[in-house]
């Protein structure tokens, strides 16, 4: 069965904050506890992932100041309901007179009831009441492509399909740690959030999805939440080869997934973080033009997790013209790659 | 392994382009955080390092060297390193 994206919700959440203003606030908390030294050390690193301008979204501007479990899980609660309430304004703009499916994405949190629940509360007028409600989590940055993929693959009853996408990384930042990777997760992700409708039938604006295909690579613990000071927090197993692993992973990825280069289609890829997008495009062959929305969103908003794709392709297709190919590339924990194409209609 | 002399003329070339109004020929006392002030020249320069030298240079190997040090020592460093992967 064809599946098409209807539409694709880019809310923006949080309050922006500048590398500066980010960079401020942890030195300020890091002067509360850590010695002259060591904070000198870790600053000096602090400084080389926050180099240039480049901004991100914070859901919790007090995070550098949680101190327990119920901290974090408090404030991943509250963002992420503020996420989910953000989706629906737009879903109220331009959405389906009734969802047949809800598949919630975060990796940063965890809830009871679920978030597809949450959210099959909040846009209840919209829903069918028989409708699949789905949470995915713990699926990194390829989480809205994983539910791309589900969608794709749903039965034929299942018309209308909701995928929100609610990413408060900020909540899980351990202020606490002198951990290399903790403090580049602080640096590199922002909060984030997104939705699609995705529908059997085609509409206006809307495009055809014509693939979406994963690959599961061989570095299980390449990302993974490690234990932090009160809650689970970002962790490298190797941050030091981490690079080069992600590197390796992608390439052999691309070659077994069918990603190939083709001139004319407009193409995003997710924003893992600078360095890795513009290595990465090198060896795909992409040139700067291609890569701009990409790094352009990064530059804005960071990366988002699995939501930063989704703030892509809403802009990609928003300048797609008809019968142009969007293609899009997410990687993440696992290491799980994503390749997704679709056709404007 | 990579010759230091090949890391700094790589290091030269990169500053001449992007760069102008700073005279290359002293580039090994200044420190790199003082040039590179944004993430994307410091990933153009590392891409740059790794096509002309033929290596991998891996930022998170490198660390806050790559801001904090001068053009010189971030060569020492990265003939080290090279060094170390030859082994």
């Amino acid at each position: 069965m064809k599946r098409y994206i209807r539409t694709v919700y880019a809310p923006v959440v949080g309050v922006p904050w500048s590398n500066q203003e980010l960079f401020d606030a942890i030195q300020t908390s890091l002067e509360r506890w850590l010695g002259r030294e060591e904070r000198k050390a870790l600053l000096d690193l602090i400084r080389l992932f926050l180099i240039g301008h480049r901004t991100r979204y914070v859901q919790r501007p007090d995070f550098l100041k949680f101190n327990s479990f119920a901290d974090h899980a408090e404030a991943f609660e509250r963002a992420a309901e503020d996420s989910l309430r953000a989706v629906s304004v737009e879903i109220a703009k331009n959405g389906p007179a009734q969802f047949d499916a809800v598949i919630a994405v975060s990796s940063t949190g965890l809830s009871m009831p679920g978030l597809a629940d949450q959210m099959a509360n909040i846009v209840q007028d919209r829903m069918n009441r028989h409708a699949l409600l789905l949470d995915v989590a713990n699926a990194g940055c390829t989480g809205s492509s994983r539910a791309l993929q589900i969608g794709a693959n749903l039965g034929t009853d299942i018309r209308d399909i909701l995928i929100v996408v609610v990413e408060p990384t900020s909540t899980i930042a351990d202020p606490r740690s002198v951990e290399r990777s903790n403090w580049q997760g602080v640096c590199t992700f922002g909060d984030g959030a997104a939705g699609v409708w995705l529908s059997s039938e085609p509409g206006h604006g809307a495009a055809r999805l014509e693939k979406i295909v994963s690959w599961h690579g061989n570095e299980p613990d390449l990302i993974q939440w490690e234990k932090g000071s009160n809650y689970y927090r970002f962790g490298l197993t190797d941050p030091e080869g981490f690079e080069s692993s992600v590197r390796r992973e992608i390439l052999e990825a691309t070659t077994q997934i069918g990603w190939n280069k083709k001139s004319g289609a407009l193409c995003g890829i997710h924003p893992a973080g600078i360095m890795l997008l513009l290595s990465l495009a090198k060896k795909l062959e992409l040139d700067r033009a291609t890569l701009e929305p990409s790094i352009r969103h990064f530059r804005a908003f960071s990366n988002m997790s699995s939501a930063s794709i989704l703030h892509i392709l809403h802009e990609l297709l928003n300048t797609a013209h008809s019968d142009q190919e969007v293609r899009w590339l997410t990687m993440g924990t696992g290491f799980h790659v994503v390749y997704g194409l679709c056709t404007k209609l | 392994m990579i010759q230091r002399e090949a890391v700094v003329g790589a290091m030269k070339e990169f500053i001449t382009t992007h760069f102008p109004a700073i005279p290359s020929d002293h580039i090994e006392s200044l420190c790199a955080g003082d040039v590179i002030r944004q993430s994307l020249e410091l990933v153009e320069f590392v891409l740059h390092l790794e096509e002309r030298l033929g290596v991998e240079v891996n930022i998170n190997q490198l660390g806050e060297s790559l801001i904090v040090q001068n053009f010189g020592a971030l060569a020492d460093e990265l003939v080290r390193l090279s060094a170390l992967q030859a082994e």
